[in-house]
C-alpha cells in the first residue's frame, strides 16, 4: 500500500468534524409519512412527465413520471397511496422558486405493490445493467445527483479499468456513509462487484478516510474474499470527497482541468450508490429511499434516518424529536457544499444526504468587510486558484477577469470562505459570476437564433413576395394569352362570317 | 548659406511629407463607419423598433455617433448591451434595466386573426389563421410588436419568472 | 429560525481580520518592552504617541469616509502605529511621531480605500517620509542607557528618565567590527526600538508562525536575500563589507522578515510570488546598506517590493490542480 498518510494533495482545510453526534446512532427507518412530495423538475430545469393522474391509486416502487431523456431520472413511488394533486410546491432549491410536485397521499399499507422476484444479476448483460440502474432512477447520492446510469455508460465505452468508490464523506456533521458502511457493507460490495462487471472494470478501490476505522473494518472483512476489490485508507481532509482529488489521493494520479475522471480511466461512485445498484440489480427495486444524517447544534435528538424521497423537512426533524431554541438555519446537506432550505415544508430529494439545523455558535455568521489579501484563501484552495483574486474581479462585474483566475475550475467547496478572516462571501461570488456568466452565454445564443430567425422569415417573406409576383405574372399571361386567343377567334369567327 | 540650406531641407521635407499626407488621405480613406456594419451584424435585426430608430441599421447609425446607449435593444438584451459597449468602447449604464417580458396568448380568447403571426419579426408565434396562436416562449425577445398587433386584446405580455435552471445567486451586497 | 437564501459554507473556521492584527501586536510586545528598558521613558512616549495618533486619525478618517467607526478598533492602526515607533529613533520629538502617524494612516492607508486596499506599508511609507522631511530628528540616536540594578534597588538613570541624553551612532552606520554578532542579538547598542534585539523580534516572529498568522516563505526568503550576498562579499572582500551576521542581526533586517515584509495587504499572496518578494526585499535592502545613501534599507526595501506586489500576484499564480506546473502565468492584461 502506498504511503496515503502524507498530505495528499496542496491546500485543502480541516473543518471541525462535529460527527461525534451521530456516529454512534444506528439508521433507524423513518414511519411513513402522510404525504409525499415528487417534484417533476430537475435541478438543471429538466421537466418530467407525470404517468398519473390525480386520484389513481400508486404502488409503492411504481414508476411514476419519467423525463424525454437518459438525463432526466424517472421517479418511482416510495409509498402505497393515492395522488391527492399536482401542483406548484416549494423545493430543496435555496431560492425558493415553487416547481410542479406530484403530491401522493400514503396509506397505511407498507409492503411492495409488486412481489419483486429476486433475479440473478449474472444472467443480465452489461447493456441490461445498466438500462436497469437507469430505469432504477438511480442518481449520485454523494450530491451531485448525476444520472448513475450516465455514467456508467460512458465509463463503458471509455473503457474504465479502475472503478473508485468515495467513502470519504469529508463534510462535517455526516455520518450517512460511515453508517452505511458499518451496517450494510456486503450490500455496498455486492453492489461495487455489479458495477465493475457493468463496466467491465478491472479492480475497485474503496476509499475511506481514516476517522473511520469502523467502515474500514466492516468493508475489508466484507471484500476480504474478492480479488478485485480492496479499501484503501485516506486522510481526513477536506474536500476528500472531491471526484479529483481522491482520485489524487488514492492513485496519485491527476485529472487535468476540464477534463473528466475517465480519461484516466477511472470512475468514481459514492458507497451509498453502491448499495442502490446492488437493489435495483438483485431486487430490481427502484431508488425510492436514502439514509440522511440529520444532524446539527439545532436538532433535539440527531439521528441517520431512512428517508422515503419526497417526505417533507418537518416529518424528519419531528422524528429527531423536533428543534431546539437556537436552531437558526436549516441546510440540506454538509455544512460546508450544503445549501438552505428554503421553508420546512421543502422535501427532501434523491442527492440529500444530511438535513442540518444549525445554531448561531455553528453558523458563525458576521459581518464581511474588505479583503486583506492575506493569501489564506490561496492556501486553502484545493484546485490552486486565487479565490481572493477572482472574487475581486467578480466583485466589479469582471466575470471574464474572474474566469481568467480560473473561475471554471472551482469547485465552490467552499474551503476558502471558511478561512477567510474578513468573512468574505466567496462561494456566492462564484455562484453569482457563473450564474451571470451562463446567463449572458444563453442571451447570446438567444440573440444569435433571433438574428437567424427574422432571417429566415425575411428570406420566406422574399419568398411569398416572388411566388406571388410569379403568380401575378403568370396569370397575367394568361389573360394576355385568353384575350389573344380570344381575339383571333373572334378575328377568324369575323373573318368566317365575313367570307 | 547653412541658413539657406537648412531652410531649404525643411521646405522639401514639409512638401514631400503634406504629398504623401495628402496621397494618403485620398488613396487609404474609408467610405462610412464601418463600425456601423459591424454593429448591424450584431444586432438581432427584427427591425422592430422599440429603440426608437426605423430599423437595426438606423440604431447602429446613431450608437456609432453616440446618440443612443448601447443597451436601447431590449431583444438583445444584457448581453447584447454588453458586447456592443464592448466593441465602442464606452460605460454602461446599469440604470433603466427592466424586467424581461414575453408575449402571453390567452388562448381561450383568440380569434386567430393572425394579426400577431404577421407582426412577429422572428417567427415566434405559431398557429394557422382562424385558428388559435401561441407563442414559442423560447423564441420569444419580448419585443412588443405583436402586442400591439392584436386586435382581440388577448396577447399580453407576461414577466418572464425564474425557474429552478435561470434563477441565479445574487451579487453579495457587501464587501 | 430564519429561512433566508444565504450561500454557503454554514460554517466558519474562527478567524478574524482582527484576532491577526491583535496576535501581531501581541508579538510585538517582548521587543517593545525591551526597548522601553533600554531607552527609557522617552521610548514609552514615541510608542503611546504614535499608536494614540494612528487612533485617532483612523477615527477621523472613518468619520469622514462615512465608514463603519467600530472598526477603529480591529487593531490594523494600532498596529501602524506600533509599527511606525518600532522603527523611529527613540527621541524622536514628539510632533514628528504625530505626524508620521497621521500620514501612515490618512495618506499611506485611507487615500487607496483604507483597509486592505493600500499599495504600500502605512508605517514605512510614514518612516521614509519623516526621514526625508525630518532628516536630523530620525537620526538622532541615543545609547542604550537600561534600567540598572544598584544598592537600593532599581536605579533609574537620567538618561532613562529621558532628563539626558547621549548620543550614538547605530552599528551599520559606523565601523561595524566594534560589535560581535552576539552582542547585536541581544539588542545592547543604539538604534530604534525594533532594531535593538533580534532575538526578541524572531521570539515574535516564531510565535506568528506558530499561530499561522504569517507563513514562513517571505521571512525565509527575505533573510535569505540579504544573507547570500552579504556571506559571498564578505568572502571576497572582508575589509569592506560587513559579515552576514552582522548584516543579519543589526537594524531592522529580523523586523523586516518578521513583521514588515510580511503584512499581508502589500505583499503578494501566492507562494511563488512570496517568494520572489521575499528575495527581492532582501537583496534591496542589502544593496541600499551597502551601496546607498542610507545607512538602513528594509523601509526603502519594502517599499519597492510592494509596488511590484500587484504584478506579481498578476503573474505569478500558483498551479492550478491537474495542469502542468508554469512558472509564469500569461494572464490576460
Amino acid at each position: 500500500m502506498q504511503t496515503l498518510f502524507a498530505k495528499p494533495f496542496r491546500g485543502g482545510i480541516h473543518p471541525t468534524g462535529h460527527k461525534e453526534r451521530t456516529e454512534q446512532s444506528q439508521i433507524e427507518k423513518l414511519p411513513t409519512p402522510k404525504r409525499i412530495f415528487l417534484g417533476l423538475q430537475q435541478r438543471n430545469g429538466t421537466l418530467l412527465t407525470p404517468l398519473v393522474k390525480v386520484g389513481d391509486y400508486v404502488g409503492k416502487g411504481q414508476l411514476v413520471a419519467k423525463g424525454a431523456s437518459d438525463m432526466a431520472v424517472p421517479l418511482h413511488s416510495p409509498v402505497n397511496g393515492t395522488v391527492v394533486e399536482i401542483r406548484d410546491y416549494v423545493s430543496a432549491h435555496p431560492s425558493g422558486i415553487k416547481i410542479k410536485t406530484l403530491i401522493i397521499k400514503s396509506s397505511e399499507d407498507n409492503s411492495w405493490s409488486e412481489n419483486y422476484p429476486p433475479i440473478n444479476p449474472d444472467t443480465l448483460s452489461q447493456d441490461e445493467m445498466i438500462q436497469r440502474i437507469l430505469d432504477a432512477g438511480i442518481v449520485g447520492l454523494g450530491g451531485a445527483g448525476f444520472p448513475s446510469g450516465v455514467k456508467l455508460r460512458l465509463a463503458k465505452q471509455k473503457g474504465v479499468h479502475t472503478l473508485l468508490i468515495n467513502g470519504g464523506e469529508c463534510e462535517p456533521y455526516l455520518t450517512c456513509d460511515d453508517r452505511l458502511m458499518q451496517e450494510h457493507a456486503s450490500e455496498v460490495v455486492a453492489g461495487i462487484e455489479l458495477m465493475v462487471r457493468a463496466i467491465g472494470a478491472k479492480e475497485a478501490l474503496v476509499a475511506v478516510e481514516d476517522n473511520k476505522p469502523r467502515s474500514i473494518e466492516a468493508l475489508s472483512h466484507a471484500a476480504s474474499e474478492i480479488e478485485n476489490i480492496s479499501v484503501k485508507v485516506v486522510p481526513s481532509l477536506y474536500p476528500m470527497g472531491s471526484e479529483r482529488h481522491l482520485i489524487k489521493a488514492v492513485t496519485g494520479k491527476t485529472v487535468a482541468p476540464g477534463e473528466l475522471s475517465v480519461a484516466l480511466g477511472i470512475l468514481v461512485h459514492n458507497v451509498a450508490t453502491a448499495r442502490a445498484v446492488y437493489h435495483a440489480l438483485r431486487f430490481n427495486r427502484p431508488l425510492i429511499e436514502r439514509v440522511i444524517t440529520v444532524s446539527g447544534g439545532g436538532i433535539e435528538q440527531p439521528k441517520n434516518l431512512v428517508v422515503p424521497i419526497g417526505t417533507p423537512v418537518s416529518d424528519l426533524l419531528t422524528a429527531c424529536g423536533g428543534l431546539t431554541m437556537s436552531a437558526q438555519r436549516l441546510v440540506a446537506g454538509g455544512p460546508m457544499m450544503g445549501q438552505v432550505i428554503p421553508s420546512p415544508y421543502t422535501p427532501v430529494d434523491k442527492s440529500i444526504g444530511g438535513l442540518l439545523a444549525l445554531n448561531e455558535q455553528e453558523v458563525r455568521d458576521d459581518q464581511s468587510h474588505d479583503c486583506l489579501r492575506c493569501g489564506r484563501c490561496v492556501s486553502a484552495c484545493p484546485m490552486g486558484l486565487m479565490p481572493f483574486q477572482m472574487a475581486a474581479h467578480s466583485r466589479v462585474s469582471d466575470y471574464e477577469g474572474a474566469q481568467d483566475y480560473g473561475l471554471n475550475n472551482c469547485l465552490l467547496c467552499g474551503a476558502c470562505s471558511y478561512v477567510c478572516p474578513s468573512r468574505i462571501p466567496l462561494v456566492q461570488h462564484f455562484s453569482h459570476a457563473r450564474g451571470q456568466i451562463n446567463a449572458q452565454r444563453s442571451m447570446a445564443q438567444k440573440s444569435a437564433l433571433a438574428r437567424k430567425l427574422t432571417d429566415a422569415r425575411k428570406q420566406r417573406l422574399d419568398r411569398e413576395a416572388a411566388a406571388k409576383q410569379a403568380e401575378k405574372e403568370a396569370k397575367a399571361a394568361a389573360r394576355k394569352k385568353k384575350a389573344a386567343e380570344k381575339k383571333a377567334k373572334q378575328a377568324a369567327a369575323k373573318a368566317a362570317a365575313g367570307e | 548659406m547653412q541658413m539657406i540650406i537648412s531652410v531649404f531641407v525643411f521646405l522639401l521635407l514639409g512638401g514631400s511629407l503634406g504629398c504623401i499626407l495628402g496621397w494618403a488621405q485620398k488613396a487609404l480613406k474609408v467610405e462610412g463607419d464601418s463600425r456601423v456594419d459591424d454593429l448591424e451584424a450584431m444586432l438581432p435585426g427584427g427591425q422592430c423598433g422599440q429603440c426608437g430608430e426605423a430599423g437595426c441599421r438606423q440604431a447602429a447609425e446613431k450608437m456609432v455617433k453616440g446618440e443612443l446607449a448601447p443597451n436601447c435593444c431590449p431583444p438583445g438584451g444584457k448581453a447584447l448591451a454588453g458586447s456592443m459597449a464592448a466593441f465602442l468602447g464606452v460605460e454602461l449604464s446599469d440604470e433603466g434595466e427592466d424586467i424581461p417580458v414575453r408575449a402571453f396568448i390567452n388562448e381561450d380568447e383568440c380569434s386567430g386573426c393572425g394579426r400577431c403571426f404577421k407582426a412577429c419579426p422572428f417567427d415566434a408565434i405559431v398557429g394557422a389563421s382562424r385558428q388559435m396562436h401561441t407563442v414559442m416562449s423560447s423564441v420569444c425577445t419580448g419585443c412588443r410588436l405583436c402586442e400591439k398587433a392584436c386586435s382581440q386584446g388577448c396577447l399580453e405580455m407576461v414577466p418572464v419568472l425564474d425557474q429552478i435552471n435561470t434563477w441565479q445567486w445574487p451579487k453579495p451586497q457587501v464587501a | 429560525m430564519k429561512y433566508e437564501i444565504v450561500s454557503g459554507p454554514h460554517t466558519h473556521g474562527g478567524d478574524s481580520s482582527s484576532l491577526i492584527m491583535y496576535q501581531v501586536v501581541l508579538a510585538l510586545v517582548p521587543a517593545t518592552l525591551f526597548g522601553i528598558y533600554l531607552f527609557g521613558l522617552s521610548a514609552l512616549m514615541v510608542l503611546l504617541t504614535a499608536c494614540a495618533s494612528a487612533l485617532i486619525t483612523e477615527w477621523l478618517m472613518l468619520y469622514w469616509r462615512g465608514a463603519n467607526r467600530a472598526s477603529v478598533m480591529d487593531g490594523s492602526a494600532l498596529l501602524t502605529g506600533w509599527l511606525l515607533a518600532m522603527s523611529l529613533p527613540p527621541a524622536t520629538p514628539w510632533w514628528v511621531v504625530v505626524l508620521g502617524s497621521a500620514f501612515a494612516i490618512a495618506i499611506g492607508k485611507h487615500a487607496y480605500g483604507g483597509l486592505g486596499n493600500n499599495l504600500f506599508n502605512p508605517a514605512m511609507l510614514a518612516r521614509v517620509m519623516l526621514l526625508i522631511c525630518f532628516p536630523v530628528e530620525l537620526t538622532d540616536w541615543h545609547a542604550v542607557t537600561p534600567i540598572a540594578l544598584g544598592e537600593h534597588g532599581i536605579v533609574l538613570n537620567s538618561y532613562w528618565l529621558g532628563v539626558d541624553a547621549m548620543t550614538a551612532a547605530t552599528p551599520l552606520s559606523h565601523d561595524a567590527s566594534a560589535l560581535s554578532p552576539l552582542a547585536l542579538m541581544s539588542g545592547q547598542h543604539a538604534g530604534s526600538m525594533g532594531e535593538t534585539s533580534s532575538l526578541l523580534i524572531l521570539l515574535g516572529g516564531v510565535f506568528l508562525l506558530w499561530r499561522k498568522v504569517i507563513n514562513a516563505v517571505i521571512p525565509t526568503a527575505l533573510l535569505l536575500g540579504l544573507a547570500v550576498p552579504a556571506f559571498v562579499l564578505h568572502l571576497v572582500s572582508p575589509e569592506h563589507f560587513l559579515s552576514a551576521g552582522t548584516h543579519l542581526f543589526s537594524g531592522a533586517a529580523f523586523l523586516a522578515a518578521f513583521f514588515i515584509a510580511t503584512d499581508m495587504v502589500t505583499s503578494p499572496a501566492s507562494s511563488k510570488g512570496q517568494w520572489v518578494y521575499g528575495v527581492g526585499c532582501g537583496v534591496l535592502i542589502y544593496l541600499i546598506r551597502t551601496f546607498g545613501n542610507y545607512p538602513e534599507g528594509a523601509a526603502f526595501a519594502v517599499l519597492i517590493m510592494n509596488a511590484t506586489t500587484p504584478i506579481i500576484d498578476h503573474y505569478l499564480r500558483p498551479a492550478v490542480f491537474g495542469a502542468k506546473p508554469t512558472f509564469f502565468k500569461e494572464g490576460k492584461a
